[in-house]
């Protein structure tokens, strides 16, 4: 047969309604807040884990201070890992129209990723145009206003947004991963097109290098010495790192997923220390009932029920209602609350879209081990009730009540004191339960309330920490003061390499540059040369000519030569005729021989153009008896002329002949009678002639026609010519072979000759002095008259260069090839770069860099140099490393006032000595993760800050830990803001920046936080309720019997529920010195995976809340038990009781 | 002792072949489950279950129950099988009691002043109910009592003061439950 004692549950249910529906809305509300959570955050975590694969998360990254070459970058890579170029620029953000008041934004600008840490994009798409850019999705959509299409502007340019993604590396945004808290409200990713990255001011750009391993399943060890080698092969090749950071430590790859396994930690532990709580409700609860029902028990145990049949009937309600609590509470939970749940996380942190991944563990941890803890404790509880025997249950001697209520009680004490105290006892039981219920609902209250408290004194105190209203983290060190040609010198040297475009585009020429350098004497030339353009163009355009260069050299030191050949250059005609002529030497020689006689060059000349003459001349001279009698009778003129005479009066000779021997011939005589007296003269001339002269004359006579015919026309020469014809026969043999030549000339150097003769008596110098040149120089002096107009016009300039800069030429030619490219190269570059470059390669490598910004006397004067540095130190708990900023600070500071650093005596920060093994007079070991070194560290002070948990020393001792030079120093504080040269500051802190800590904290904790709070108002309720229920319940007969001996409701109150509001209220003020203590031990488990110490704070008021909450809480359940004292019946006292 | 419920300090317990002394808890608790009925001065009956219901409590211990319908005729109870202890008299109450403890037909029924809290006519319709059981049902009964007429119903009388047994005698009058008188 079906057990009958079943037959209770639904009577027992409908009794004690108020009981049951307490336990099972309390059972439902865990399990379905904390399922949702532990789906979403489980779901968030899978997502995140396939995270690395889908968006190629880098294993690391490093950034150079400057940006390093491709031989580091190789050198990198040989050791087994992959490089990608991830640069970006932090750049001042304004939010555009979206504006809501939000100050100081900074956006760090990436070009677009494509091949490491790719984008999630949650909306639209990727930058292309420009002025495109996409912005991360919690800062867009979650603490701003921003769609896309938006316009917002980024270095003072506006852009449209077009893209709302999520990077893998920045799932929280940090944009310090030294920072506690991430930031998405003043700080967001932007990707952009690669124009509109370049478009941006790329002073701040950081040099940063994402690696992938070769080899991915490298385990943590290789990993790590893999990294160390990378560092040291930078370090190697004078790359200084400025930031190396593998994804394991990275907060922006890691902190959601430590966040979101964290809060399931937190949250799992929660609902167990709910359910265990309830679970001793339930103890309470049922033990209260076996105790009602204590005879009845020993009556059945005595009729044989079995002690387990018991139990087992007992335990059923309380299994049910665990059951279908649980049940439904996961079905509620699973169902309705996992979205909201998400956003918890969604609303902090860049995650890629959100989906549910189903996990069986969700079920066992927030249904299954719940419902096993409640039914398991019950379970024991009821085991231990039952311990009794038959007897003692018949007897009633299960109860504590009668125990407890039998103690002595102090004497002195009221009535009603009395009286309360042994409603106290007799339900000991109960309220101590309710004391623990009271605390863990404190607990969650207070830990909801004062988280902000903690953060905020948190930031506050953080901001105690910047010592200086403005401190610097440089670099490299960066010297205020300076002369006026250091400033210029590192400015020069930013210049160089800020403007990167121009100086990758000149790189050539800037090595050229360098390599020149070493050569002072030739850059000095260079120099000297460099202003006079078209003296330097020329010397290029002749360069190459190295045949003409030589021969300009050679003639340069002949400045008469050359001078001549100036002066004649420009006379093409005649240094044509020249040139022909001067080929023909002996021609030359005879002109040269004949020019000085002017008379018989103009001679010549004359008779030039008689050519006929000439000939005729010509040829009679070769018939010198001819010429010889020609010449001879010549001189007879009156003769010749009476000779021919009588050539042409035969008549009259041959008449006077015959006359002369006798004949009377009176024809004859009147022949003679005709002639006149100077004609008989003549005749009677003709008649005396010599022999020789008759020779002469027959000669004559007898010469050939053609001599004849020369003879005329010799002898019809006007009488100029004659002289000349004269002149010419009076010459020389070698002046007549002269004249044979030229006039053997053709027209063409006859033309040149004349040419050349009628220069004037300078020029004919000149000329005389170019045709006494050697035959070299003559090649040369050909070699540059065919040069063209520009080349001459070059030439020209070249020789009119004075002494020095004729020996900085000579300089510049003799260099060699490879020289000459360098200096072509260096000769194209803008002057001002080379300006820069070369006054850069001044610059003393081993001197500290001079800031080209001015700051003034006072100000600089104000500063003060510090270092900073990192070391990681081990926490006290949890075994991971806390990075520790190390400060080496001026003992005395001005800053730093409360910081009596000395040599050998560093101070810790309060925060350091908790969070980690360090404790004051100790010695501590901290680790340089840069050097893979331990220093051993003694800690002589410690600061009274619990945030601080940096380590200050002297500069000087800082200097000696890191190994540095003496001097060395890395950073400024000072009371105003300082000019600075932004390529060399690391980051520029204020104490307002820690501020911004609390605001992120706030935003992104706040939903947890009140939905803590409000968990904690409905355990109040339904703890209170049932615990104070039971006392009322099992004092009913108590109560009917006071009631029936003439007290009043109120005064019955008075003794039953001020008893209980003691109670209550004492448990809440109680609690709390160890809700402080077990909030520290949930604090620092909460914040021990975070880098910073957390100060427990907790303002006096959040303690007033608790109390006031609490009682608040309890005011409704009072009112009810009011009402149900008022309904106990009077005759209950009445009935049959044993 | 004789119930189970405490141990002997000395000597033997002998319920028919059984020797309680001897018998481990559990034992006893089969014992009881199968021997044993309880009546109990206050009537212990569960609050929440009818008359009928916490009768069916111990028919659910036994493998050969008393019938129950006949069994709630004979206690006078089958009008009152539906009601909840509260809605009946303190006699009714105890009657159910007798029936809780009849339903399993027990050996031996063990009755702790079953009538101590009962008044004079109920203590004889309980006295004569008890004297029918036996009769009908066939079961040792034995009854504590502190009321001296009740002995004249019993078989055999044993007398105990101060935890002594002082008398040991065979009742050869035995008077009906309706004629004895106090």
């Amino acid at each position: 047969m079906r057990n009958p004692l079943n037959k209770r549950f639904a009577r027992e249910i409908r009794s004690n309604l108020g009981k049951y529906l307490g336990m099972f809305l309390m059972m439902v509300f865990a399990a379905s807040f904390t399922s949702g959570f532990l789906l979403a955050a489980s779901s968030i975590e899978k997502i995140l884990g396939e995270m690395s694969e889908t968006y190629a998360i880098e294993d690391g990254r490093f950034a150079c201070d400057f940006e390093p070459d491709q031989k580091a970058l190789d050198a990198v890579e040989d050791l087994g890992v992959t490089l990608t170029q991830d640069y970006y620029s932090n750049v001042p953000f304004e939010l555009g129209a979206a504006d809501d008041g939000t100050q100081g934004i900074t956006a760090r600008a990436y070009p677009r990723r494509e091949s490491v840490n790719l984008p999630a994009y949650a909306e639209g798409r990727a930058p292309e145009a420009a002025n495109e850019i996409a912005l991360d999705r919690v800062f867009m959509t979650e603490n701003h206003n921003l769609s896309i299409g938006d316009t917002v502007s980024v270095d003072g340019k506006d852009f449209t947004i077009c893209g709302m993604f999520t990077y893998p590396d920045y799932q929280a945004l940090f944009a310090d991963n030294s920072g506690f808290m991430f930031d998405a409200i003043t700080f967001t990713v932007a990707e952009m097109s690669p124009e509109g990255y370049r478009s941006l001011d790329s002073g701040a750009e950081v040099y940063n290098y994402s690696y992938r391993f070769n080899d991915s399943s490298l385990d943590v060890v290789a990993r790590s010495k893999i990294e160390e080698d990378m560092l040291d092969a930078l370090s190697d090749n004078d790359a200084v790192v400025s930031n190396f950071l593998n994804a394991e430590d990275n907060q922006g790859i890691g902190y959601a997923l430590d966040d979101v396994q964290g809060d399931q930690t937190m949250w799992t532990v929660l609902l167990f220390i709910l359910v265990i709580i309830m679970a001793f409700v339930f103890v309470v609860l049922t033990g209260a009932t076996i105790e009602a029902e204590s005879s009845v028990i020993g009556t059945m145990l005595a009729s044989g029920w079995r002690k387990r049949e018991i139990i087992a009937h007992y335990m059923v309600l309380p299994t049910l209602v665990g059951l279908l609590g649980s049940s439904i509470g996961l079905a509620i939970g699973v169902n309705l609350l996992t979205d909201s749940m998400k956003g918890l996380y969604y609303h902090s942190y860049s995650i890629p879209p959100y989906h549910t991944i189903w996990d069986w563990r969700i079920v066992f941890l927030t249904a299954v081990v719940p419902f096993i803890l409640l039914v398991g404790i019950t379970f024991f509880g009821l085991v231990r009730k039952m311990r009794f025997t038959p007897l003692q249950f018949l007897r009633h001697e299960v109860s504590s009540k009668k125990r407890n209520a039998s103690l002595p009680l102090p004497d002195g004490l009221s009535y009603p004191t009395r009286f309360r105290l042994r409603v106290l006892l007799r339900n000991a039981s109960h309220f101590v339960t309710l004391f623990f219920g009271i605390m863990f609902a404190s607990l969650l209250l207070l830990f909801g309330t004062c988280m902000l408290p903690v953060v905020q004194n948190y930031a506050g105190e953080l901001v105690k920490t910047i010592a200086a209203p403005h401190q610097y983290v440089l670099k490299a060190p960066l010297e205020l003061d300076g002369t006026d040609e250091e400033r210029e010198m590192y400015a020069a040297a930013l210049r160089v390499v800020e403007d990167k475009d121009r100086y990758e585009a000149n790189k050539d020429s800037i090595d050229a540059a360098k390599r020149l350098q070493e050569n002072k004497e030739l850059m000095d030339a260079l120099d000297r040369l460099q202003d006079n353009e078209p003296l330097m163009d020329a010397l290029d355009r002749l360069q190459d000519n190295d045949e003409l260069m030589d021969a300009l050299d050679r003639l340069q030191d002949n400045d008469k030569l050359m001078d001549a050949l100036d002066r004649l250059q420009d006379n093409d005609a005649l240094m044509d005729a020249l040139d022909r002529l001067q080929d023909n030497k002996p021609l030359m020689d005879a002109l040269d021989r004949l020019q000085d006689n002017d008379a018989l060059m103009d001679a010549f000349d004359r008779l030039q153009d008689q050519q006929d003459l000439l000939d005729a001349v010509d040829r009679l001279q070769a018939n010198q008896d001819l010429l010889d009698a020609i010449e001879r009778l010549q001189d007879k003129t009156e003769l010749t002329y009476w000779l021919e005479w009588a050539q042409l009066n035969p008549a009259y000779v041959q008449a006077a002949t015959r006359v002369a021997a006798g004949s009377t011939d009176p024809s004859d005589l009147a022949y003679m009678a005709a002639l006149s007296d100077e004609e008989r003269a003549g005749l009677q001339m003709i008649a005396n002639i010599d022999a020789q002269t008759q020779a002469d004359i027959d000669l004559v006579q007898n010469a050939s026609e053609q001599s004849k015919a020369d003879m005329e026309l010799i002898q019809g020469v006007d009488s100029q010519t004659q002289a000349d014809l004269d002149l010419l026969d009076g010459l020389d043999q070698q002046s007549k072979d002269d004249i044979d030549l030229l006039q053997n000339v053709d027209d063409q150097t006859q033309a040149d000759i004349d040419l050349l003769r009628d220069v004037d008596d300078a020029t004919q110098a000149d000329i005389d002095l170019l045709r006494d040149v050697d035959d070299a120089t003559q090649a040369d002096i050909d070699l540059l008259r065919d040069v063209d107009d520009a080349t001459q016009a070059d030439i020209d300039l070249l020789r009119d260069v004075d002494d020095a800069t004729q020996a900085d030429i000579d300089l510049l030619r003799d260099v060699d090839d490879a020289t000459q490219a360098d200096i072509d190269l260096v000769r194209e570059m803008d002057d001002d770069l080379l300006d820069d470059v070369r006054l850069a390669e001044d610059i003393d490598d081993d001197a500290h860099v001079v800031n080209t910004q001015v700051n003034d006397a006072t100000t600089i004067a104000q500063t003060e140099k510090y270092a900073i540095g990192s070391l990681e130190i081990e926490r006290a708990f949890g075994g991971k490393m806390e990075e520790v900023s190390v400060y080496g600070i001026q003992p005395n500071s001005a800053y730093w006032t409360s910081m009596p650093v000395a040599d050998g005596a560093p101070i810790a920060g309060g925060g350091l000595i908790e969070k980690t093994k360090a404790s004051v007079g100790s010695e501590v070991v901290a680790h340089n993760k840069r050097e893979g070194e331990d220093y051993t560290i003694s800690i002589t002070d410690a600061t009274d800050n619990e945030a601080d948990t940096n380590l200050y020393m002297t500069l000087d001792d800082f200097n000696k830990l890191f190994d540095n030079d003496a001097d060395y120093f890395n950073a400024y504080a000072s009371s105003t803001e300082l000019a600075l040269d932004s390529r060399y500051v690391a980051q520029h802190v204020q104490p307002s920046d820690m501020l911004k800590i609390s605001d992120q904290l706030e935003s992104s904790m706040g939903k947890i936080m009140y939905m803590m709070m409000a968990m904690s108002v409905p355990i109040y309720l339904i703890l209170v309720y049932l615990l104070t229920k039971t006392v009322i319940d099992r004092s009913a007969r108590s109560i009917s019997y006071m009631k029936v001996f003439g007290y009043q409701n109120k005064e019955v109150d008075g003794l039953y529920i001020r008893p209980i509001t003691y109670w209550v209220l004492l448990s809440l003020v109680a609690s709390l010195p160890i809700i402080v203590v077990l909030l520290s031990a949930l604090l620092r488990m909460v914040f021990m995976s975070y880098a910073g110490n957390f100060p427990l704070i907790i303002p006096a008021n959040r303690y007033v809340a608790v109390v006031v909450v609490g009682m608040l809480a309890y005011a409704v359940v009072a009112f009810l038990h009011v009402r149900r004292i008022k309904k106990v019946p009077l005759e209950l006292a009445m009935k049959v009781q044993e | 002792m004789v119930g189970g419920l405490e141990p002997a300090d000395s000597g033997t317990i002998r319920v028919g072949n059984t020797d309680l002394t001897s018998l481990a808890d559990r034992e006893l608790v089969e014992y009881r489950r199968r021997e044993l009925g309880f009546v109990f001065q206050f009537y212990n009956l569960v609050g929440d279950l009818t008359v009928q219901e916490n009768i069916e409590v111990c028919e659910y211990l036994s493998d050969n129950p008393l019938p129950m319908e006949p069994l709630l005729k004979s206690l006078g109870l089958y009008e009152h099988r539906k009601k909840f202890p509260h809605q009946i008299s303190g006699g009714q109450q105890q009657r159910c009691a007798i029936g809780r403890a009849l339903v399993k037909n027990p050996g031996l029924l063990l009755c702790d002043e079953p009538t101590g809290a009962l008044d004079y006519n109920t203590s004889k319709e309980i006295l004569a109910l008890m004297e029918q059981v036996n009769r009908e049902y066939g079961c040792t009964i034995i009854i504590v009592t502190h009321n001296d007429a009740i002995k004249h119903m019993a078989h055999r009388i044993l007398r105990l003061r101060d935890g002594v047994l002082v008398e040991n005698s065979v009742n050869t009058n035995i008077l009906p439950a309706a004629m004895l008188e106090w």
